[in-house]
């Protein structure tokens, strides 16, 4: 009886500290998007996710708070951009264990699109383009893009940062811009959408392919590894699959080892 | 403390000079020494003070503000405070109205302001549109709702016939066919609202004077409900009332639009239009609308959704 009585108490004690172990966090920031549906994806991560335990998802709008976070904490894993992991390597120990999917693939290219009278970069001289990526992710992009230009004539160019990429290439037709930056998926969507806007376009420069969102780790934590199986898992389901279209993915799946070498390869080029 | 020596100090104010020219020679400070007066229509409901927060965080200007809510600033105060200014950032139609009547000369840059095309002309003026481009609007319809091929309108021709012509011609270049329907006074509504309705998968709620009294939005919506057809609309307070989708312009985009229009005004740049449209769209989608509606979600672009509604 006493026995019984003591697997009752420790069993509640054991439930009573579960309830207050701090959550596991998945931490997101993307320089590539602006689309800032932060509570929406908050709110719907965290519903899917509460079903596997005590783990939440943070999404983040700034960059600095994002890399004081990662710097600061061990507590969770963190879902970034590749063009982002190859400054944040350069200073953290990171490990990156998964890639996103995004119509069939891991990788992608970004393209600088005008309607067909601007033909040359120099036609964009002191104008402005719409990008959804961050002003310096989109600077940074359009240097590796047009390498061969001078910096003073990528300078002159202005920014106008939109919510989405299918903003991005409207404007050009309204002339809210002369170009846009957006990936060749969204180029691809356009043609879908609105093929005779598509038509219209001319590719001006396009950027190297480089890998989707990456899921990076810090150290080996048991939680970290049950919130990759959650991860990897979530495309099997249409309620994960509805979380990440949120995100514009399909799924994820582990980096090989050739692609972990290509990625710090790319890392080290930047 | 050990004084300079005099040629440490001549070296110094030399050095100090250059580097003031220098600075001066740079047009982005040039940029941020000039004055901006921002006027606002009513800075204390959020409509116009999200505008002018967004500016304020984004620009490097030297800002001055006007709140025409404020009773106790008067006429000759608001024109001084204008007189002062390089340039002007009117938020909102009244604010836009007060400085044309005032005949202040100096260039202005406007937003927030419904319908700008009815406001008097004014010279050296510029603005970002408040409504997105009827086309915009039509593309997302089509990507999240890839099955929509009829959607109807009801609109009166004294205010949107430009906007309605300009939307059926991109219509068809998205799939996507416009049923209008025509009325000047709210009370030719009832009449014709479930005869569209049934014409049409889907209603686009646009913003026009002859179906813009409460009474008017309930019968729409209540009869949309009733007869199971989905209301966009282009305004967040749509969504209570059961829109599916709301589709606006972002604010924080506008912003961004304004600073680059200043930017070319003080910099003396050709300006290709004077008014622009704003290049950003803010998307929110009703789930719980959606859940009683028979028009398919492409779960694929909800990428491009700002704020689910459950």
């Amino acid at each position: 009886m006493l026995g019984l009585i003591l697997t009752f108490c420790c069993a509640n004690l054991f439930a009573e500290a579960d309830k207050y172990t701090p959550p596991y966090k998945i931490y997101f920031y993307n320089p590539e998007s602006n689309i800032n549906n932060f509570h929406s994806l908050k709110v719907k991560f965290d519903s899917y996710l509460s079903q596997f335990g005590a783990f939440e998802f943070q999404p983040f709008d700034k960059k600095e708070t994002f890399e004081k976070m990662l710097q600061e904490t061990d507590d969770g894993i963190f879902l970034l951009s590749s063009w982002h992991y190859q400054f944040l390597i350069k200073n953290n120990s990171l490990k990156p264990v998964l890639v996103a999917i995004a119509n069939g693939k891991i990788t992608q290219r970004k393209t600088l699109s005008s309607t067909s009278d601007l033909q040359r970069l120099e036609d964009l001289r002191g104008k402005s383009i719409t990008t959804a990526g961050s002003k310096q992710y989109s600077k940074n992009r359009l240097r590796e893009i047009f390498s061969d230009y001078p910096q003073e004539l990528l300078d002159s160019i202005k920014l106008v940062r939109v919510p989405t990429d299918m903003d991005a290439l409207s404007s050009i037709k309204y002339g809210m811009s002369a170009a846009a930056l957006s990936s060749e998926a969204s180029l691809k969507k356009l043609n879908g959408i609105y093929p005779k806007l598509y038509a219209q376009l001319r590719t001006l420069g396009t950027s190297k392919q480089k890998f989707l969102a990456l899921v990076v780790i810090k150290g080996h934590h048991e939680k970290a590894q049950q919130l990759l199986n959650i991860l990897q898992k979530m495309s099997q389901t249409v309620d994960g699959r509805n979380k990440l279209h949120m995100l514009g993915l399909e799924g994820w799946r582990m980096l090989t080892e050739p692609e972990l070498k290509l990625l710090n390869v790319q890392a080290g080029g930047e | 403390m050990k004084p300079y020596s005099l040629p440490t100090c001549v070296l110094r104010s030399f050095l100090s000079l250059v580097l003031i020219l220098t600075s001066l020679w740079t047009s982005e400070v040039i940029a941020d020494n000039r004055n901006v007066v921002i006027i606002n229509s009513n800075s204390n409901i959020p409509k116009y003070q999200r505008p002018q927060q967004a500016f304020e965080k984004e620009q490097s200007y030297h800002v001055n503000t006007i709140n025409l809510a404020d009773k106790q600033l008067n006429t000759k105060q608001i024109k001084y405070s204008l007189q002062q200014s390089d340039i002007i950032y009117a938020i909102g139609a009244n604010a836009y109205q007060l400085v044309t009547e005032m005949t202040v000369d100096k260039p202005m840059v406007f937003s927030t302001a419904i319908n700008w095309k009815r406001l008097p002309e004014r010279a050296n003026t510029y603005g970002v549109s408040n409504e997105l481009p009827a086309g915009r609007q039509l593309m997302m319809y089509r990507y999240l709702f890839p099955d929509l091929k009829k959607i109807g309108i009801i609109y009166s021709p004294q205010m949107n016939k430009e906007w309605l012509e300009e939307a059926i011609d991109t219509s068809k270049d998205v799939g996507i066919e416009i049923i209008s329907e025509a009325i000047e006074e709210s009370d030719e509504l009832e009449p014709i609202l479930e005869s569209l309705l049934g014409k049409v998968d889907a209603l686009w709620l646009i913003s026009d004077s002859a179906i813009a009294s409460k009474n008017t939005i309930l019968k729409i919506f209540n009869t949309s409900k009733k007869m199971q057809k989905p209301v966009f609309a282009y305004h967040e307070v749509f969504v209570g009332l059961g829109a599916l989708l709301v589709i606006s312009a972002d604010i924080p985009t506008i912003s961004q639009q304004v600073i680059s229009l200043m930017d070319d005004v003080l910099k003396n740049k050709t300006i290709d239009k004077a008014v622009v449209f704003p290049a950003g769209s803010h998307v929110i989608l009703n789930m719980k609308a959606l859940k009683q509606s028979p028009l398919r979600l492409n779960e694929t672009a909800l990428d491009s959704v700002n704020k689910i509604v459950e």
